[in-house]
């Protein structure tokens, strides 16, 4: 990488960039992984319960006139987030599990109705925006600008990092040692065994997706203002890059999400920079098919239990 | 009956894709292999079937070049995806339809690039088109009536058990991934012939989505199903004109509820309304049966 991009200074600028994209990327991908490596639940409904708050934030604050700040509109995108994600459980995956006799039927019917899902918020944005590109806030955040032997780094992008990585971490120990957390990665093995030892699958699901939800209107929000705006198919292209970071993590490792989603941005950086542009999103695809050809599990992915 | 005929041409000719399209989802989904697949062979049958049309090929040799050429790449991809299940599955098949979009927005001449081609000869007449969707639904009917057919459909109740039971599941589940490819190709191509025009966008998102509706909505447990959903998403439209701007809200809502309510949709709604009067039916007969013995005691 470093060959390629020219002077020093402009090379540190690639890599912060690769910096902040690796933990949207991360944050993002985090709200997939979580759910499908421990409730088997596959949400397509994911990239457009993303777009869903960025754009309550812009009903909110451009056209109803609320004047919001950053935290304050991180605030209700996380709600918003949580709540739809909360609703998402109760009316659609709970009745589809009650009701269906196999986990592979029940599996099925999840990703089929998730895409369905999926369309209501997308076909709303566009209908209201026109699918015009729109701002989540008033007027862009200013955040200031530090200076970093050269290059610069905004404080929004701080936050972004931190946040993003801070999230994921505290979640990838969350798992490894809470209480919760060990159920949840009981339940990921066998369901009926955990729900034998006592673990409500219902609750824990409800836990899942909450929180797979919060981050997916916190990455709503943190991502329109870093790009200035979002539009009705930000959602879709960002979901196929938070697939290519969960299949080259691993289905089930949080730590192999990082990794994922920091090797996809520095790819991405690298390509941009190098040819004209159009090759970019190809890089989701490569590493999404390569991996899955060469190791179907992810780069530290648990090998799949099988039992009969 | 002639004048609704012409009439009706343009629907007729979206009846004769839609049903096409949706065999295609169907019976992959039938088979329980997770595939979105059919949305991305209908891009590559849409383009290699323009360009074949552009180079003044017969209409019949455009295709079965598609034809064919869908079922070698299907039954390729279904090679190269061998050791993948369920959501793997499900995700590199949507990843594959991206990847479709990408190469068409950066084929060149091709494809035509992000605007895509037009004036594409107008080679397939509507009653052809027609005829293709008969066809499509007359193979896959007594497929699903066969062996073959019955076997497939335990792929989706248990892979272990119809192999525990002697079938040969793997090549079963190509040919099925295949079948699925070689029918969206043929919707594909049946629609650039007759639009004329065939760009990156009209395979997207929105299309899978529309693909979905028909085959859930239908149910997926039978051709039948397809055609339903086939003719119901065909003519929604005309009968909602008011909502025709919030048609993609009402397809993502109704496959919510379908999936939800009636996983099996209307043939399995069908299916259970038939049950229920027939056991109605007998439980009357045995009613009858019991006062008459004791009428003659």
């Amino acid at each position: 990488m470093v060959g390629l991009l020219g002077r020093d200074f402009e090379k540190l600028q690639q890599v912060i960039n690769a910096a902040v994209l690796g933990s949207i990327y991360s944050l993002f991908a985090f709200g997939i992984g979580l759910p499908w490596g421990t409730m088997n639940v596959l949400n397509l409904a994911h990239g457009s319960i993303f777009l869903l708050c960025g754009f309550i934030c812009y009903v909110l604050s451009v056209k109803a006139r609320v004047p919001l700040n950053l935290p304050e509109a991180a605030a209700v995108a996380i709600a918003v987030g949580v709540c739809a994600d909360w609703l998402i459980e109760l009316i659609v995956f709970r009745q589809i599990r009650r009701r269906s006799s196999n986990d592979g039927e029940a599996q099925l019917l999840m990703v089929i109705g998730s895409v369905g899902i999926a369309g209501i918020p997308i076909a709303i944005a566009n209908n209201v925006t026109g699918g015009v590109p729109f701002m989540i806030l008033q007027q862009p955040t200013h955040s200031r600008e530090h200076e970093l032997f050269g290059a610069s780094i905004s404080n929004l992008e701080i936050s972004i990092i931190a946040l993003s990585v801070g999230i994921v971490v505290a979640a990838a120990l969350w798992v490894r040692f809470s209480r919760h957390g060990r159920g949840l990665r009981a339940i990921a093995v066998d369901p009926e065994i955990a729900s034998l030892m006592g673990i409500s699958r219902s609750r824990a699901s409800a836990i899942v997706m909450g929180i797979s939800g919060g981050t997916a209107g916190l990455a709503g929000v943190l991502f329109g203002e870093y790009l200035a705006s979002l539009q009705s198919t930000s959602g879709e292209d960002l979901l196929l890059k938070g697939f290519a970071v969960v299949v080259v993590g691993g289905v089930g490792s949080l730590w192999g999400l990082l990794v994922g989603a920091f090797a996809l941005a520095v790819g991405e950086v690298v390509v941009t920079a190098t040819t004209s542009g159009v090759w970019t999103d190809g890089v989701s695809f490569a590493l999404i098919i390569v991996i899955l050809l060469l190791r179907p599990n992810g780069i530290f992915g648990r090998a799949t239990v099988d039992r009969t | 009956m002639i004048s609704w005929f012409t009439g009706q041409t343009i629907l007729l000719q979206q009846l004769a894709v839609n049903v096409l399209l949706a065999l295609s989802f169907q019976v992959v989904l039938r088979s329980g292999v997770f595939s979105f697949a059919s949305v991305g062979f209908f891009g590559l049958g849409a383009y290699l079937g323009a360009n074949l049309a552009m180079h003044h090929v017969p209409v019949i040799g455009v295709l079965v070049a598609v034809a064919v050429a869908s079922w070698v790449v299907g039954y390729g991809l279904a090679r190269m995806f061998a050791g993948l299940r369920g959501l793997y599955l499900g995700m590199i098949t949507f990843a594959f339809d991206q990847i479709v979009v990408v190469l068409g927005e950066n084929g060149g001449s091709f494809t035509g690039g992000a605007v895509g081609l037009y004036g594409i000869p107008l080679a397939l007449t509507t009653a052809e088109a027609l005829l293709l969707a008969f066809l499509g639904c007359v193979v896959m009917s007594q497929l699903e009536r066969r062996a073959l057919g019955r076997a497939i459909a335990i792929l989706r109740v248990d892979e272990r058990l119809g192999r525990a039971q002697g079938f040969a599941v793997d090549s079963q589940r190509r040919f099925v991934f295949a079948l699925s490819a070689t029918l969206g190709g043929l919707a594909g191509v049946t629609s650039a012939l007759l639009t004329t025009t065939i760009g990156p966008t009209d395979f997207g998102y929105e299309l899978i989505v529309t693909g979905l509706t028909m085959a859930v909505v239908g149910g997926v447990v039978s051709w039948a199903g397809a055609a339903i959903g086939a003719f119901a998403v065909t003519w929604f439209p005309t009968f909602a004109q008011g909502l025709a701007s919030y048609q993609a809200l009402v397809y993502s809502t109704l496959i919510v509820v379908v999936v939800v309510l009636e996983p099996n949709g209307v043939v399995g709604l069908i299916r259970r309304g038939t049950y229920a009067l027939w056991a109605g039916r007998r439980r009357a007969l045995q009613r009858a049966d019991r006062e008459g013995a004791e009428v003659r005691e």
